[in-house]
């Protein structure tokens, strides 16, 4: 916890302020934004996931370091455009808005009374080349060994010690760039360096001041060397903001279009490169003749190593924001000039973000470069000037005031013949007006040189004549008697609004609230915009929060007095919740089944029911109801009568007569004949393929049969692929051992016997496997007998019987269940002999001449009796569901 | 009273349980039945696979020299990998006798189903279209014939159309073989009523004689 050094509240430790007074607080700790462990205040990385606590950004110098916070966003700091120059044009500049080399210059510039006024250019109008040297507050870029011998040294020396903002130009394209612009190229804005004394006599007092750590006053130019410096030079230390420089029409024929179109007010399209100047000038250069100022041109792979890393930036596609209007200032342009360009030129921004009217053909500081501002070019002069000056400038005596060449890449576009070479260009773009744009946060004054300082910083006598180089002085006209044209200092003039805008404006529609009395307006003749219809269409009905109709907010004259729309008149307040519009129609919830509903929602209980919860409860048991409960009571009362009757109730004459004669079947007399057939001694194996539920039905069955095979004095095998098959053989073979008389005379002793039909037994594992092996590994034998109640058994058995050919016939005794699933092998000659069922017992019985007794009777009537029943009761139920059932339906 | 009557006795008692709670639905004592009757099945099992196969061969495992026959060592080991199901970590080696039981049953399965099932009732419904068996016969092998390939239809799609749009003829077809299957439940069905109505009367007669003896002979 941190205590507040003012109220004494304590805040938590990573609170910046007091929750109670506001005071900032003494951090002790830092809250990692990553994840949230506090660290102490000097920590650059978090202590658990090493995320970066403090921004990567610079210190602003005259700003306190930037302490790492817990929305700090680290690494990524935002491109943003530099603002305009500050309103006031009194305003000293900072340090951190200018570079220190230009810094330098503004500070040491002289009163520029005599300095006509320069043509600011907005930075959209400028050459990419210079915007984008806006952006930053650059040192000039340095200069390498290859550039050095174009340039004089002054330049060449103005922050060589220190890299600059601006990314170094590379010696391949050094050659290109003149020294001051390859200065720009260093990375950190630099203090200019300081000259010499042994080199002081080549550079005039205001390069010369340029080393001095103290601003001072840009040395004033004395009127007669006034003439001998361009103008750029000479607003520089100009106090006030100049209108900007008239360019005469003969003078502005010399200009190329790029120069005339910076201080012109819309963005005028660079100047076309001929051919025979292209060679002439860099890449970088010749591509400011293509006709989409907006659109800086492509660097391409193989042009980017022409281009230092400050010109590739160039390619951004956002144009230049144009800054924010003053009011006090009148230009040309209100958006195309920098500060520092400005600031050079001695003229403030335009307060309006409309491009004004272009009055005449005039780039601003370049349109300084008339012809009237040429130095002397006599002998005195020409020993003073800097040894890369005095070539140029013998060179120039003869054809009179040295007029710098004007470029074939700044020849004029618009006349059809090309200007000469020394003429300023021409204004060719009609005026057209920007739309508003974004006024940026940053544009702050602080950042902008103030004109006054910008033009004291170079007077027009302390350029040392020659001091340009050469492309700059054949911008220069040649005329003398040229003036320099005057920006008259006119209020902004409303623009007409472009086509696509006047576009959007919907018939009928009201425009905006129109500005309160009383309260200036921004802009002079700003006609409020046009909502677009489908924004009219969301306009609430209500003035929500005061009480208003939307008609009568709209009718109100009662002026805002507060907020961003102070002045205003008209304004809707704002609903205190957003407002349905007027159109809005609710969509149609779709109709969805309760099935789909329910088993979403057991899909949602599932998913929501967290791992390792307690296991599902055991479903309840279902209970039947009374009404089934009642019909299972009323079935088996019937058995039961059925049982009772057959058993009890008929008298024992008639019982020893089957109340019907069980069914003939095909299979029994087969199998009474092949059965007698069997030589005493035979080998039979019978497979006793049944349970013990199922050993109450086919006991009746099975003994009997096993009494006759007894009878025949055969020797049996009893088999099965059924543990319990084995137990049940052994059971029937003791009946029918101590049944027949024969088997018993031999085996008198029970454990023999014992013995005997334990050898008799066989468990076969593996169901059809086990039966494929005994097949095929036992002995042979005559007769095999398969006793199943469940049809596979006897599948697998017949199955592996005929798969193996073997020679012995098989006889089947199945159950009433499994009979009707072996007709086919019935059919189809696989089984020898077969019966079916209780009946089929009692046929059997009646085909060997064997009466049935008294209880195979009862059986058999008992039988007879409840298949009746049953059939009744399957006949009531379906009349039921019949008649029962279309009555619930109808 | 003879251990004879005692067990007669009981199973009667049991047999009473389960038929009452066929009305009263279940029950405790309903579940301990079963439950008996389940244990009381795979105890009589387990002792018969013990019975009659391990100790075989256990006894076989080493003939009269006292030498491992290796076939018989290897049926062992076989069924002590099987044994590994049950260990998840050692799971995967119960995989081999699993594999050697499936593919050997599948092999025999496959065989017997083709040469014993297949082959010779295609056979005996070809023969049934001749008039060896008389008219009747043959009426009967023809009716057979068509209620087998009606009931194909009914599970087989009609090809070159959409399941959703049959033609008409094949929906015809489709009901036709419907009602051959409809008679051949029905006649299972009835064999299976049979079989029931069977064990009931004769689990009936067994309680009567029951009854019979307790009250008469004790």
């Amino acid at each position: 916890m941190i205590r507040c050094s003012k109220c004494g509240t304590l805040n938590r430790d990573a609170s910046r302020f007091c929750n109670e007074c506001g005071n900032t607080l003494q951090r002790t700790q830092v809250r990692c934004p990553m994840c949230g462990t506090m660290n102490p205040v000097g920590n650059v990385f978090c202590d658990r996931c090493n995320a970066r606590l403090t921004p990567l950004q610079g210190v602003v110098p005259g700003e306190e370091p930037i302490a790492p916070s817990e929305d700090t966003i680290t690494g990524v700091r935002g491109i943003s455009l530099p603002a305009r120059a500050s309103t006031d044009v009194q305003t000293d500049p900072t340090k951190e808005e200018i570079p220190d080399w230009l810094h330098s210059l503004l500070e040491d510039s002289s009163d520029t009374t005599a300095q006509p006024n320069v043509v600011p250019s907005s930075p959209t109008d400028l050459p990419d080349w210079l915007g984008d040297a806006n952006e930053e507050p650059a040192a000039p870029p340095e200069i390498t060994l290859a550039a050095a011998d174009e340039f004089p040294d002054w330049l060449s020396d103005i922050g060589s010690e220190e890299p600059a903002a601006p990314p170094k130009i590379t010696s391949a394209a050094a050659d290109e760039f003149p020294d001051w612009l390859s200065d720009m190229g260093s990375e950190e804005p630099a203090a200019p360096s300081e000259i010499t004394s042994a080199a002081a006599d080549e550079f005039p007092d205001w390069l010369s001041d340029m080393g001095s750590e103290e601003p001072a006053a840009p040395p004033e130019i004395a009127p007669a060397a006034a003439d001998e410096f361009p103008d750029w030079l000479s607003d520089m230390g100009s106090e006030e903001p100049a209108a900007p420089p008239e360019i005469a029409p003969a003078a502005a024929d010399e200009f190329p279009d790029w120069l005339s179109d910076m201080g012109s007010e819309e963005l005028a399209a660079p100047p076309e490169i001929t051919p025979a100047a292209a060679d002439e000038f860099p890449d970088w250069l010749s591509d400011m003749g293509i006709e989409e100022p907006a659109v800086p041109p492509e660097i391409t792979p193989a042009a980017a190593d022409e281009f230092p890393d400050w010109l590739s930036g160039m390619g951004i596609e956002e144009p230049i924001a144009p800054p924010e209007a003053a009011p006090a200032a009148v230009f040309e342009t209100s958006d195309k000039l920098d500060d520092w360009l400005s600031s050079l030129s001695g003229v403030t921004s335009a307060p309006d973000d409309t491009v004004q009217e272009p009055t005449e053909r005039s780039s601003g500081w370049l349109s300084n470069l008339d012809t009237q501002q040429v130095p002397d070019l006599s002998d005195q002069a020409v020993e003073q000037m800097p040894e890369w000056l005095r070539d140029a400038a013998i060179k120039r005596r003869g054809t009179g005031p040295l007029t710098p060449p004007t470029p074939a890449f700044l020849a004029d576009e618009a006349d059809d013949d090309s200007p000469p070479p020394d003429t300023l260009p021409r204004k060719s773009a009609p005026a057209r007006t920007l739309p508003k744009a974004p006024q940026p946060e940053s544009t702050s004054s602080k950042k902008k040189p103030s004109v006054d300082s910008a033009t004291e910083a170079l007077p027009a006598e302390s350029v040392p004549p020659g001091a340009l180089p050469e492309w700059l002085r054949e911008l220069t006209p040649t005329s003398e008697d040229a003036p320099v044209p005057q920006r008259p200092s006119v209020p902004l003039e409303q623009g007409a609004l472009p086509s696509w805008v006047a576009e959007l404006r919907p018939s009928g529609t009201p425009g905006l609230p129109e500005i309160g009395d009383g309260v200036p307006p921004l802009v002079e003749g700003l006609e409020p915009g046009e909502l677009p219809e489908w924004v009219q269409e969301m306009r609430p009905t209500v003035a929500g929060g005061s009480g208003l109709s939307l008609e009568e907010a709209l009718q109100s004259t009662i002026a805002e007095t507060e907020g961003p729309l102070v002045g205003l008149k008209r304004i809707i307040p704002a609903a205190p919740v957003v407002d349905i519009p007027q159109a809005y129609q609710p969509r149609p919830q779709a109709t969805i089944p309760e099935s789909v509903l329910d088993r979403a929602q057991v899909w949602q209980n599932l998913l929501e029911r967290p791992r390792g919860a307690e296991r599902p409860v055991a479903l309840p048991r279902s209970q039947p109801g009374w009404s089934e409960v009642v019909t299972r009571v009323f079935i088996v009362l019937m058995l039961m009568a059925t049982l009772a009757a057959a058993f009890v109730f008929i008298p024992t004459g008639i019982g020893s007569v089957p109340l019907g004669q069980p069914p003939a079947q095909a299979g029994i007399p087969p199998l009474v004949r092949t059965i007698a057939a069997l030589p005493q001694g035979a080998r039979v194996v019978v497979a006793f393929e049944y349970g013990v539920a199922e050993s109450d039905e086919m006991h009746p069955l099975a003994q009997p049969l096993l009494n006759h095979l007894l009878e025949r004095e055969v020797q049996l095998k009893a088999v099965s692929t059924l543990p319990e098959g084995t137990g049940i053989a052994y059971a029937l073979l003791t009946e029918a051992v101590a049944y027949h008389t024969s088997v018993t005379d031999i085996l008198t002793n029970t454990l023999t016997t014992t013995l005997i039909i334990t050898e008799s037994l066989s468990y076969l594992p593996g169901d059809s496997s086990g039966i494929a092996h005994y097949l095929t590994t036992a002995p042979d034998f005559d007769l095999l007998i398969v006793v199943a109640a469940r049809p596979e058994r006897l599948r697998w058995w017949v199955e592996q019987n005929t798969l193996l050919n073997t020679p012995h016939p098989t006889l089947a005794v199945l159950s009433a269940a499994t009979g009707p699933f072996m007709t086919p092998y019935l059919e189809s000659q696989s089984v020898a002999g077969w019966l079916v069922g209780y009946p089929g017992a009692a046929a059997y019985a009646q085909a060997r001449g064997i009466a049935p007794d008294e209880m195979a009777v009862r059986k058999l009537d008992a039988l007879m009796l409840s298949h009746y029943i049953a059939a009744g009761l399957i006949l009531l139920g379906m009349l039921y569901s019949l008649f029962a059932g279309s009555h619930k339906r109808g | 009273m003879g251990m004879e009557q005692i067990g007669a006795l009981i199973g009667v008692t049991l047999a009473v349980l389960i038929f009452i709670s066929y009305m009263l639905g279940d029950n405790p004592l309903y579940r301990m039945l079963l439950g008996l009757l389940v244990g009381a099945a795979t105890g009589y099992a387990l002792g018969m696979a013990v019975r009659f196969v391990l100790l075989p061969w256990l006894e076989q495992l080493f003939d009269a020299d006292g030498q491992v026959q290796i076939y018989n060592a290897l049926g062992l080991l076989l069924g002590a990998l099987l044994l590994l199901k049950g260990i998840p970590r050692w799971a995967h080696l119960a995989n081999i006798p699993m594999g050697l039981l499936l593919g050997v049953g599948a092999a025999v399965a496959v065989s017997g189903a083709l040469l014993g099932t297949l082959l010779p009732q295609i056979q005996a419904t070809g023969m049934g279209l001749t008039f060896r068996n008389g008219l009747f016969g043959f009426a009967d092998g023809v009716l057979g014939l068509i209620g087998t390939l009606l009931t194909l239809l009914v599970f087989s799609p009609f090809p070159g159309r959409a399941e959703s749009d049959p033609p008409p003829i094949f929906v015809w077809l489709q009901r036709a073989g419907r009602a051959f299957i409809i008679v051949a439940l029905a006649v299972t069905f009835a064999g299976a009523l049979t079989s029931a109505l069977t064990v009931l009367i004769e689990r009936g007669w067994l309680i009567k004689e029951a009854i019979q003896q307790l009250l008469v002979g004790g």
